[in-house]
């Protein structure tokens, strides 16, 4: 074959390729629209969310107790090493669970839907990796441990606080495990997208927490693997030295919330106008900018929600909540001020579930309690 | 680089002298030029339009919060090029991870559409499946040289290797299609 020859057949594939390229592409050549302003980007990659320095010094000293359990990594739940559980008095007791999908295809589904909505953990913000020790390796084969936990003594509501999670997997076989991670039970607060844990690696998982006053926090972490989940729950403070009072503590929820939310305009992926008249006489209003039909399993969705707060709400400023529910995976951003006048947009990554209706809830904080909107997002 | 880009990068740049917020309009309008040729490139790299869309996204949302990536010229499409790759990398280990998975459960749940061989000339479906086949870098290296129309330096930025790797990559990898496309029409 000559070197024409050559050239001549390396430009038909090169033809060839670009044409079938193009083939693929036809329907999207437009380029879906750009948010603009402070949020030109997806939910799940905040900017900047783990450059602030939040009390770092009195953070390490409130996290006196660390505790350790263990889980098993597809093989089923392993006793907690005795050499890690010896914390100091550990005043937070831990809860594991594992559940074991005995409908193994909708396991592996689940499972499968799982992986396609989590990044790689080096991709996480907040999420550091390194190999386990050679020590750790031979004690946990088969195993993970989940670490964390802290005893934050008697929060202060409204100060944020962070706060790492460990999470170890030992030599195994199995596949990479989904690692999801979330607090509850407090004002505001966050820790990592979900992420990929692979064996023979341990991961550190940062988390802040705005308290909620009355309130006693809780940290969970779940690990799916194609053989089922484990998750362990937390306590971030001792709840019989701060009891939870829901009656007398509505009040001071709020303040506490209202003082921990940032504004709607300071808020990645949260954009605020002034409400148009129609808006405002129409009360409250929620919504799905684009709600998604037939979703495919495994693929991440933008999607934006709207928001307009009752007109006749006093006092003027509550704070609002975004969750995804009945989905595979998703992200909203966290709470902020809602004011009444103003719409409000919500930018959303979210991952369905094939078959359900995805559903987003609007939890509204006043001073006299949470009210909740739910709206479904999806059409199976 | 092409002659639109050249000049937003170029204003992207002009009264920027350090890293500071990204300027709305123009970041706008460097999205709308570079989205497609991305989008294109994301595709040849995924094979899957919904990975290769979040792909694309994901590499803008990275650019939004490395204003420095456009402070000189070329920088912007540099840094979306590199990001892509490197997405794809990620779509691509994720992927695997779910077929796996998915493949017990129920085969040929990605198959392609009923359609597809009649809307497609069975010579591109043929380019596009040995393209596909070749090992990751000698894949990279040609879908850079096709879809992006790179040169090999300009390949060796964005997948981070040596520009001699990427000529051997490219040879090899345009023996192997050669062979497995002799018959081509």
């Amino acid at each position: 074959m000559t070197d024409t020859d050559t050239d001549t057949q390396d430009a038909r594939i090169r033809q060839l390729v670009n044409a079938a390229v193009d083939r693929e592409l036809a329907g999207h050549r437009v380029a879906p629209p750009w948010q603009s302003s402070d949020a030109p980007r997806r939910s799940g990659h905040p900017i900047g969310r783990w450059s602030l320095p939040v009390l770092a010094a009195s953070v390490a000293a409130l996290l006196v107790a660390v505790t350790v359990l263990a889980i098993g990594h597809g093989r089923g739940v392993q006793p907690a090493p005795a050499a890690h559980s010896a914390s100091p008095a550990p005043s937070a007791s831990p809860s594991v669970s594992r559940s074991v999908n005995h409908d193994q295809q909708a396991a592996h589904r689940d499972y499968a839907a799982a992986v396609a909505g989590a990044v790689e953990a080096t991709e996480a913000p907040g999420v550091s990796v390194g190999p386990v020790s050679a020590k750790d390796a031979v004690r946990f084969k088969n195993s993970g441990v989940i670490s964390g936990g802290a005893d934050i003594g008697t929060p202060v509501p409204g100060k944020t606080y962070s706060f790492t999670l460990g999470y170890l997997v030992g030599p195994s076989d199995e596949p990479p495990a989904v690692v999801t991670t979330e607090v509850r039970d407090v004002a505001s607060g966050h820790c990592a997208q979900p992420f990929l844990a692979r064996p023979n690696h341990a991961y550190q998982i940062q988390c802040q927490v705005s308290w909620l006053a009355g309130a006693v926090g809780r940290a969970l972490l779940t690990a799916r693997t194609p053989s089922g989940t484990s998750g362990a729950s937390m306590n971030l403070t001792d709840p019989d030295r701060y009891p939870t009072s829901t009656a007398a503590s509505a009040s001071r929820a709020y303040q506490a919330a209202v003082a921990g939310a940032p504004e709607a305009t300071r808020v990645a992926g949260v954009s605020d106008r002034p409400a148009v008249a129609d808006e405002i006489q129409g009360g409250l209003a929620v919504g799905s900018n684009n709600p998604v039909a037939l979703p495919d399993q495994g693929r991440s969705y933008p999607i934006t929600l709207s928001f307009v707060p009752p007109p006749d709400r006093t006092p003027a400023v509550s704070v609002l909540t975004v969750r995804l529910t009945d989905v595979t995976a998703g992200r909203c951003p966290g709470a902020f001020r809602v004011r009444p006048g103003h719409a409000y947009q919500v930018s959303c990554q979210v991952t369905f579930r094939v078959g359900v209706v995805g559903k987003a809830a609007f939890d509204l904080r006043g001073p006299q309690g949470v009210q909740t909107t739910e709206i479904g997002i999806s059409s199976p | 680089m092409d002659p639109l880009t050249k000049e937003l990068a170029v204003r992207l740049a002009a009264d920027r002298q350090t890293p500071g917020p990204v300027d709305d309009s123009r970041f706008d309008a460097l999205y709308r030029a570079q989205w497609w040729p991305m989008l294109r490139l994301a595709q040849g790299l995924v094979d899957d339009v919904g990975s290769a869309e979040d792909v694309v996204q994901d590499a803008f949302a990275g650019l939004c919060r490395n204003p420095a990536a456009l402070a000189e010229a070329g920088a912007a499409a540099r840094y979306l090029r590199a990001s892509v790759v490197n997405g794809a990398r990620s779509a691509l280990r994720r992927r695997r991870t779910v077929r796996a998975w998915l493949g017990q459960v129920r085969e040929g749940e990605h198959a392609p559409a009923a359609d597809t061989s009649t809307l497609a000339s069975a010579d591109q479906q043929l380019a596009r499946q040995a393209l596909a086949a070749l090992p990751r870098r000698q894949r990279e290296v040609l879908t850079l040289r096709f879809l992006a129309e790179l040169s090999d330096v300009e390949i060796a930025d964005a997948t981070g290797m040596s520009a001699g790797n990427v000529r051997s990559a490219a040879s090899r990898g345009l023996a192997t299609l050669r062979t497995t496309l002799g018959g081509l029409s």
